[in-house]
């Protein structure tokens, strides 16, 4: 008997039988739950990855210098660095509070204004520019998300009273600068991808934030600067040849990392559970097909299959109720893919971030898949080895 | 010559020491129409199977074609069954997912002296055979119960064997469709093949060549 033979009868037999379509669906819908599980929390894992690469106070350094040197010549120093795109010194930030109370809302009201290249300040958000030729300008760049307090962090406790910051766009913001007791009004620009941040920061341009360190008398020299990296994953080579050169540097902004992980070990979870599932299913399906099918399998052998022709028969069956539940979940996936970016198109992650299909996975998925069934397939033709025909027939 | 042949078969259900063949022996020759007659519980299945070599017997010898099977393996046993014996059954068994001319082809599947491009052909020729031109591409549960009985007929005849065994083909068909079998194994006969058939119904007798009669696990010629 060819393959051939095999494969035809059991793709009739396969779409004929209700049991057999339910079956493939099940093995379909918990791959199905598999893949999307793995492709989410890819993507979630992914979206946040840029969500604080595009932080710049992740990639913030504060460095200082004890050689006393010139502020220019340290500048153009630290400039020189590998990774390095810009260098400020350490006037480049001040302290405000927000006191228009409408905008205010349940926010503490205080937050950080960074002064930094006008460059770089465009570099961080769509839209509208800072003029790149004026260097005094009362316009800001806010975070998309204010937190209500200030050293809050993303996925804490608040989050129900983040403030968005995009009803903060084209508005004008109140500071007062408290060190200098001085008030004034900036136009809020740009909005930049805030996730992560443990502070409200704020950024404008760097002369003047500098003007506005100029006005506090208290202020002391202290040789200290701020570095901003081009990527977060060159943070720690850069701090460390920066410490050969005896610079001593703090990072800025540390990712927390707990909530991520929390979604991936649930995403880890649900696909193990699934892939037992499936497991089960596979082992159910066919044990539960063993037993029903006796009679059918003893009927053969009466005919005159012999037990080498039923072990064909149970593989070649087990292996295609898989390969199309497995076919089933890739078109199921797909389907699933776009209805998701389609009715969720608003949630902000995948308005950024296109679902990751990792097609490695799915390879893995189904050769260990593949490799079950096939040994399923193996112990239950061995099994039908010993049946008796006459009593199985009459079952 | 006989095509097969048993040689003092005892048969006991180990279950319950029931000895449901005693010693008997037994020929069949091609060409023929046994009937085999006997009360219910008298062994007429169990004898049915062991001369389809389904199950194993305590004592004896069965040959076909002369040939021993006893120390055959379960390779040879199944080859023989597929090239020799054909099933017919009181139950049809016959695979609901499969149409009738698929249930035909069944058995060609395993069998290497017919071609692939021969069997459906072959399949449809044998249920018209059996006047089942209109029922080749239905179901079995869309045919009565006459109908799917043909196409078992037609399934045991699909490797063109010599040998049909029949274990009560006819008890669940109405006396119009008992004839219609009745009839078709007859022909069967006449046209070369040994037919064995066992039942427990009188009107059989009137087809065979010879009858047997089994009693509490022996089996008696008609003459004696
Ligand atoms: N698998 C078995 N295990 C134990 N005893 C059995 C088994 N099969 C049959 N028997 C017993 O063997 C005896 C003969 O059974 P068999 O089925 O051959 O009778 P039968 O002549 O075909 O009867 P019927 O006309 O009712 O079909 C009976 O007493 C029966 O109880
Ligand atoms: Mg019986």
């Amino acid at each position: 008997m060819k393959i051939t033979d095999y494969i035809s009868v059991t793709i009739k037999k396969v779409f004929r039988k209700k049991s057999y379509v339910f079956s493939i669906f099940l093995i379909a819908l918990s791959i199905l739950v598999i893949s999307l599980t793995d492709s989410l929390i890819n993507s979630i894992n992914i979206y946040f990855n840029n969500a604080a690469e595009n932080n710049l106070s992740f990639r913030t350094l504060f460095v200082y210098d004890n050689s006393s040197r010139e502020t220019s010549e340290v500048i153009n120093e630290l400039s020189s660095y590998e990774h390095v795109i810009s260098v400020v010194q350490e006037k480049s930030f001040v302290t405000s509070t927000i006191i228009n109370d409408e905008i205010k809302g349940n926010l503490d009201g205080q937050i950080m204004l960074y002064g930094i290249n006008n460059d770089l300040l465009n570099s961080l958000v769509d839209g509208k520019k800072f003029d790149a030729d004026s260097n005094y300008t009362k316009e800001i760049i806010c975070p998309i998300t204010f937190y209500p307090n200030s050293v809050v962090q993303y996925f804490k406790d608040e989050t129900n009273n983040i403030i968005d910051g995009s009803n903060l766009l084209n508005k004008k913001l109140n500071l007062y600068f408290r060190n200098i007791d001085i008030n004034e009004e900036y136009e809020v620009i740009g909005l930049y991808d805030s996730l992560y941040s443990s502070e409200n920061i704020c950024y404008t341009s760097f002369d003047n934030v500098l003007r506005l360190n100029n006005l506090d008398k208290t202020l002391i020299e202290n040789h200290q600067y701020i570095v901003f990296v081009d990527k977060q994953e060159n943070i720690q080579d850069l701090q460390l040849k920066l410490l050969d050169n005896n610079y001593y540097s703090n990072i800025s902004g540390k990712k927390n990392n707990t909530s991520i992980n929390k979604i991936a070990s649930y995403g880890v979870t649900i696909s193990i559970f699934t892939l037992i599932f499936a497991i089960l299913i596979i082992l159910f399906s066919d044990i539960k097909a063993i037993e029903e099918k006796r009679s059918y399998y003893a009927n053969l052998k009466v005919l005159g299959y012999n037990n080498k022709n039923l072990l064909c028969f149970i593989i070649i069956e087990n292996l295609l109720i898989f390969i199309f539940g497995f076919i089933l979940s890739l078109i199921l996936f797909i389907i699933s893919l776009n209805i998701i970016k389609h009715a969720f198109r608003s949630i902000l992650f995948l308005k950024k971030t296109p679902i990751i299909v990792n097609y490695k996975f799915f390879l893995i998925l189904f050769i260990i898949l593949l490799i079950i069934s096939l040994l399923v397939g193996l112990c239950s033709g061995i099994k039908i080895k010993n049946i008796n025909i006459i009593k199985s027939i009459k079952e | 010559m006989s095509c097969i042949e048993i040689k003092n078969v005892t048969k006991i259900y180990s279950k319950n020491n029931v000895h449901a063949l005693n010693n008997i022996s037994a020929k069949f020759e091609m060409n023929k129409f046994y009937v085999i007659n006997g009360k219910s519980g008298s062994g007429k299945s169990t004898l049915i199977q062991i001369l389809g070599i389904l199950d194993k017997i305590n004592n004896g010898d069965i040959l076909i074609n002369n040939k021993s099977v006893i120390e055959m393996n379960e390779q040879q046993i199944s080859k023989l069954r597929m090239e020799k014996i054909g099933f017919i059954f009181q139950s049809f068994y016959l695979d609901n997912c499969l149409k009738a001319y698929e249930n035909v082809m069944l058995p060609m599947l395993i069998n290497k002296k017919i071609n692939k491009s021969e069997r459906k052909a072959k399949a449809i020729e044998l249920l018209k055979q059996l006047g089942l031109e209109d029922r080749i591409n239905h179901y079995p549960s869309e045919l009565s119960g006459g109908e799917q009985q043909r196409v078992a007929i037609a399934r045991a005849l699909a490797n063109n064997p010599d040998i049909i065994l029949a274990d009560e083909p006819t008890g669940n068909l109405d006396p119009e469709n008992e004839n219609i079998v009745l009839n078709i194994l007859k022909n069967l006969s006449k046209n070369g093949k040994c037919i064995i058939m066992v039942t427990h119904s009188q009107s059989a007798i009137n087809y065979a060549d010879k009858v047997f009669f089994m009693e509490k696990g022996v089996l008696k010629d008609e003459n004696n």
